[in-house]
């Protein structure tokens, strides 16, 4: 008789083991979820394809800003899982012994029934760690009002990749190339107070980058008695940098933008 | 500012209504608002219709300009009396000149005809751009030399751009074989103004006391040379001492002091006829000449009974006119060049400072404020500073504006003294005595005091005086 060969003890002690095995895989699992809901998603990078200076965007219609991807309300269950999962756990839920059932913190036992579970865990791990722990089990955790986005801005609903237009970066990337291109032929003239000088031509540019007419002094300031006479010199020797430095290596599509130019030409040690 | 503009031309609008109160009396409705002008004004906002705006700064040190200067060519070569072996030589001469003159003054790295090729003539109007590129010059001179059938010389002298291969300025001149020495200097000149905007200096004459002998048995001669040392003739004959030479606006005559009779009193040398004259009858010693700008009065120092100072007497002779009357030496009177004012210097104040005032003596007033002493000012040609002696333990070269700001000290040697103005008003000269030996020589010093040099005369040299650019 294998009934006669359990003493009490041994069957008291053997229901206990069961109980706390029991207790630690509720503890464990109570514990994955909690873990869950402290990582959060890595944050999305737009990557965007460009030229060595950054300058051109490969977008066909190039958008400043895209919208950030937008899942207003995580969805509970996905409707493969609710199929897919409940059969095990109803299986389980039977065979085990009530008391089992009952200590059973799972958020999935208190969604089919709240009554059953106990007041002080509800309110903490549901609403985040529930969706979390479904995660492993196949199925989408995307909701039928996920919003595809490719950026990080939340007033547009523009959804394609955000690429250059001409904007204060691109301005500035084309102006330290253009001064990039006269310093080496700009110097000023020797004298006193030159550094006071500071002359600003103009000029235009064809296409393909080179001078459209002569360029022209549009003005210039600081000058006083002890310059004066270096100013038209000054003048003259920016126009000759400009000169030199033609033709101009720019970005053809933003020729609009450098198809007239006036800089400033000053000297500082 | 641009609301005011605004309101401003609101009022323009609404002025036509206001106006005519009478108009009631008569019958006569509104007037029509026409007239009011609209003003455009800038709004803020992105610049995107405008140029593309943006700085470029030069940040690196000075670089001396390139020049190459070859042999000027000839079109064929005549003997002239310039030299002994004809035009061609002599077009060799003439870029040496030039190249020396734009070596000595630290701006421009010059390369001289000696270690370039020689262009023939037709290329002096339209230079083989490509070969000269090459040699790393950024401005090239060309220039021809040719004799006429009277005997004279025509000088050709043309700048260009090698980068730009653009021309930048050209001028010729006619000149006696004997003056070939000043079309080079006129070349040079124009070099010079035209690449650094400055007027020229380089065809002008300077003044000088020549020093030989041992210290305590000094001979000063009278001595005067081009302003690149050529051309040096003595004088005096040195039996007696001279000091402190002035060129008369026209280089017509020279003031200086001598001490022929015995005292020390000004003369006026007349450089046509070699005859001098005395500047005043007076027993007193007079000192420290100068011209006034128009060459028509002289400025002088006299000491009387131990009081110098500084009066004011016509080149032609006549009354002198006393500037100042106050306890101490006022001495050393400098005109302003539009001849308005004067520089002095005066110790009234019981230390050599600098002092201004009107040409007729009113007005005088200290401008020097700063620390150590103020000794022999004058007036830049160009009015915009005043050179002097600062004696600050050593004595110096310094700059200031006429009010007696921005205070520049250009030089450090020992005891460097008596500036005198280039022409330009951009080079000065002074002479500086090393500390050893005593001995004595003129340096020259730009107004950024980054370019000094040594004027090299035949013997020690002392209180030189730079003449106006010659016509």
């Amino acid at each position: 008789m294998a009934k006669a060969s359990f003493s009490r003890e041994e069957r008291a002690g053997l229901i206990i083991a069961v109980l706390l095995h029991c207790a630690l895989i509720a503890v464990l699992a109570l514990q994955f979820a909690f873990k869950d809901t402290a990582r959060d998603p890595a944050p999305r990078i737009a990557v965007s394809l460009a030229t060595e200076v950054g300058l051109e965007a490969t977008a066909p219609a190039p958008t400043a800003e895209s919208r950030a991807a937008i899942a207003p309300r995580l969805a509970d269950t996905s409707v493969a899982q609710s199929e897919a999962e409940p059969e095990p756990r109803d299986a389980l839920s039977e065979a085990r012994p009530r008391v089992v059932a009952e200590e059973r913190p799972t958020p999935r036992a208190i969604t089919r029934e709240p009554d059953e579970t106990r007041p002080q865990r509800r309110p903490d791990p549901r609403p985040s760690a529930a969706p979390r722990e479904r995660r492993e089990a196949s199925g989408s955790l995307i909701g039928d009002d996920f919003l595809e986005g490719q950026g990080t801005s939340t007033r547009t609903d523009n959804t394609t990749a955000p690429a250059a237009k001409f904007g204060a970066r691109e301005q500035a990337a084309l102006s330290s190339a253009i001064t990039r291109q006269l310093r080496p032929h700009w110097s000023a003239p020797q004298g006193v107070d030159v550094e006071k000088l500071v002359t600003i031509v103009a000029w235009d540019l064809s296409q393909d980058g080179t001078l459209k007419g002569r360029p022209r002094v549009v003005s210039q300031r600081g000058i006083n008695a002890a310059n004066r006479a270096q100013a038209q010199r000054h003048g003259e020797l920016a126009i000759r940098a400009v000169q030199l430095a033609a033709p101009f290596n720019l970005p053809e599509a933003f020729y609009s933008r450098w198809q007239r130019l006036e800089w400033e030409f000053d000297r500082r040690l | 500012m641009k609301l005011l503009a605004l309101s401003l031309s609101l009022l323009a609008v609404a002025a036509p209504f206001s106006a005519p109160l009478s108009a009631q009396d008569q019958d006569l409705g509104e007037p029509l608002a026409e007239g009011g002008s609209v003003e455009s004004v800038t709004v803020e906002g992105e610049d995107t219709a405008g140029p593309l705006r943006g700085t470029v700064t030069d940040e690196n040190d000075w670089r001396d300009l390139g020049i190459a200067i070859p042999a000027f060519a000839t079109d064929r070569d005549r003997a002239t009396a310039a030299n002994a072996s004809g035009t061609a030589a002599l077009g060799l001469e003439v870029a040496r000149v030039i190249t020396a003159n734009l070596r000595n003054n630290g701006i421009f790295k010059p390369t001289g005809p000696d270690s370039l090729p020689r262009p023939p003539f037709p290329q002096i109007t339209a230079p083989s751009w490509g070969s000269w590129s090459g040699r790393g010059a950024e401005m090239l001179v060309h220039g021809y030399v040719q004799a006429r059938d009277d005997g004279r010389l025509i000088v050709g002298c043309y700048l260009y751009d090698v980068a730009l291969r653009d021309e930048l300025v050209r001028e010729g001149w006619v000149v006696r074989p004997a003056d070939w020495r000043r079309a080079a200097h006129k070349c040079s000149d124009l070099i010079y103004a035209r690449l650094t905007g400055e007027d020229p200096f380089f065809d002008s004459r300077i003044a000088y006391i020549a020093e030989t002998g041992p210290k305590d048995k000094r001979v000063k001669q009278l001595a005067v040379m081009d302003s690149d040392g050529a051309n040096h003739r003595f004088l005096t004959l040195g039996s007696a001492t001279a000091l402190t030479p002035r060129y008369s606006p026209d280089y017509s005559k020279l003031l200086y002091l001598s001490y022929v009779d015995g005292n020390p009193r000004i003369y006026v040398y007349d450089i046509g006829s070699g005859s001098q004259t005395l500047v005043t009858q007076n027993a007193s010693p007079t000192l420290a000449p100068r011209w006034s700008p128009d060459g028509r009065h002289i400025l002088y120092s006299m000491a009387v009974a131990g009081n110098t100072d500084i009066y004011r007497v016509p080149v032609t002779g006549g009354r002198s006119v006393r500037l100042t009357d106050t306890p101490g030496i006022d001495i050393g009177g400098s005109y302003s060049p539009d001849g308005s004012r004067i520089v002095f210097e005066s110790d009234r104040s019981g230390s050599q400072q600098c002092y201004i005032m009107d040409a007729d003596g009113s007005n005088q007033r200290r401008i020097t404020f700063f620390g150590g002493r103020c000794a022999t000012p004058e007036w830049s040609p160009r009015g915009d500073q005043i050179a002097f002696t600062r004696i600050a333990g050593d004595f110096n070269i310094a700059v200031m504006s006429p009010s007696g700001q921005n205070l520049r000290v250009l030089t450090d040697g020992w005891q460097d003294e008596a500036p005198t103005w280039a022409p330009n008003g951009r080079i000065i000269q002074f002479f500086r005595t090393t500390r050893d030996a005593g001995r004595s020589s003129l340096w020259q010093v730009d107004l950024t005091g980054r370019n000094e040099r040594r004027l090299p005369t035949p013997v020690d040299a002392s209180d030189p005086a730079w003449g106006p650019i010659r016509p």
